[in-house]
């Protein structure tokens, strides 16, 4: 009697756990779907500035000779039109000169990753994702110093 | 390792458990950074971003990392529950259960990524779910079977531990008690083999890929097959003595 009562605690439980997963699941806003399309970029920004003396900001935005020069090995976007296709594809363009890469969503829904055929590999934590509006930042860490912002508007 | 339950546990017996397991858990913590980009073997990173979603009103992610959270528990709670339940009956059942289901989990997680992944958010957050849920029945084991000794899938208490133990082993009348060197020791070889772990996964995925999961369920195999052979070799010594006993009566009557 009490080894049943014992199992069907257990079980209880495990129906309990697949319940809640269910709804948290059900409850879950599809990234993966809000995404899809468009973006053109609207600003580069560093949220926490460490900057050299010969360094132009205005109002945090960093230039553009600065972004490309800060570092090799890092991917620079600016001015640049994103398009996420549904096969995983990830179109990027500027000046008319488009370049192809692949897009994942990770970590619990907030990590964009785009991996490049090189190998190269950007990750991004999405601070924001509505219809309108697509909020990026990437960690530097060592390399360059502060947290970049990316937003992005739907074309 | 797998035999002995609580203070009939000997420091040797703790040792061989904590460095296979953290072995096994690194391995599975940097295979979750990885591929999901989220850890997956300790949670006290989850219980921040919990309170920050709450917060700032995000129910979706709250639900989803409380969640997350929850199947960790869930693990240790089924983990401890099968190990008083069946201890009396059969010890080595009992302790080899979680570990047999945790073998399964990473079996499911690791032939899906090889056969199926296809990188979605929803195949991602189930497939780290059972790992959380895997390390929780790990956790679960090692803690309850060692009487709160051996923890091998996160290291800040081992760390505090082991910071606390080494300043006390400064002093001479604290290194005389071997309680406390014995504590010492185990805690070493379970950072060690957590780190050891971690590095043996991150290099070889770079070759292997998805494949290392194997090798975690191939570390967790020889974890519960060890005793295995030990209790075969026990059976077999006590059957040859019992022959033997039975032979020497039979010629000395």
């Amino acid at each position: 009697m009490k080894n049943t009562a014992r199992l069907l605690m257990i079980l209880a439980s495990v129906i309990g756990v697949i319940a809640i997963y269910s709804f948290t699941i059900s409850r879950i806003e599809n990234y993966e779907e809000l995404i899809l399309g468009e973006w053109a970029e609207k600003q580069w920004k560093y949220e926490k500035v460490y900057y050299r003396n010969d360094m132009e900001f205005v109002d945090n935005a960093i230039s553009e000779t600065d972004k490309i020069s800060a570092q090799d090995g890092i991917i620079f976007h600016f001015a640049e039109e994103w398009e996420f296709l549904e096969s995983g594809k990830f179109l990027f363009s500027t000046n008319q000169v488009t370049k192809s890469a692949r897009w994942a969503i990770k970590g619990r829904g907030d990590i964009l990753e785009i991996r490049h055929g090189d190998g190269m590999c950007e990750r991004y934590t999405i601070s924001k994702l509505s219809p309108h509006q697509m909020v990026l930042h990437f960690h530097t860490d060592i390399q360059v110093k502060g947290i970049t912002k990316l937003t992005f508007e739907r074309k | 390792m797998l035999r002995k339950y609580s203070t009939n546990r000997t420091p040797g017996d703790n040792i061989k458990l904590g460095v296979l397991a953290a072995l096994a858990a690194g391995m599975v913590n940097v295979a979750s950074f990885i591929i999901f980009l989220s850890f997956s073997s300790n949670v006290t990173g989850y219980f921040a971003i919990l309170a920050t979603e709450l917060a700032s009103g995000n129910g979706q992610q709250f639900l989803l990392v409380g969640f997350w959270v929850f199947l960790y528990f869930f693990g240790s709670f089924i983990s401890t529950y099968m190990v008083i339940s069946l201890f009396r009956d059969n010890t080595y059942l009992a302790h080899s259960i979680p570990l047999i289901l945790e073998i399964i989990c990473l079996l499911i997680v690791g032939v899906y990524c090889n056969y199926y992944y296809n990188e979605t958010l929803l195949e991602s957050e189930i497939l780290l779910s059972l790992l959380l849920f895997s390390m929780g029945l790990q956790n679960g084991l090692t803690t309850s079977i060692s009487n709160f000794q051996v923890k091998t899938t996160h290291l800040t208490g081992a760390t505090t531990d082991l910071g606390v133990l080494a300043s006390m082993l400064l002093k001479k009348k604290y290194r005389q008690k071997k309680a406390l060197t014995d504590k010492a020791k185990l805690l070493a070889a379970i950072i060690l083999s957590y780190i050891a772990g971690g590095i043996v996964f991150a290099y070889f995925y770079q070759i292997f890929e998805y494949k290392m999961f194997f090798v975690i369920v191939a570390v967790l195999s020889v974890t519960v097959t060890y005793d295995l052979y030990k209790i075969w070799l026990v059976k077999a010594r006590v059957s040859r003595h019992k022959r033997k006993i039975s032979m020497d009566m039979v010629f000395s009557e």
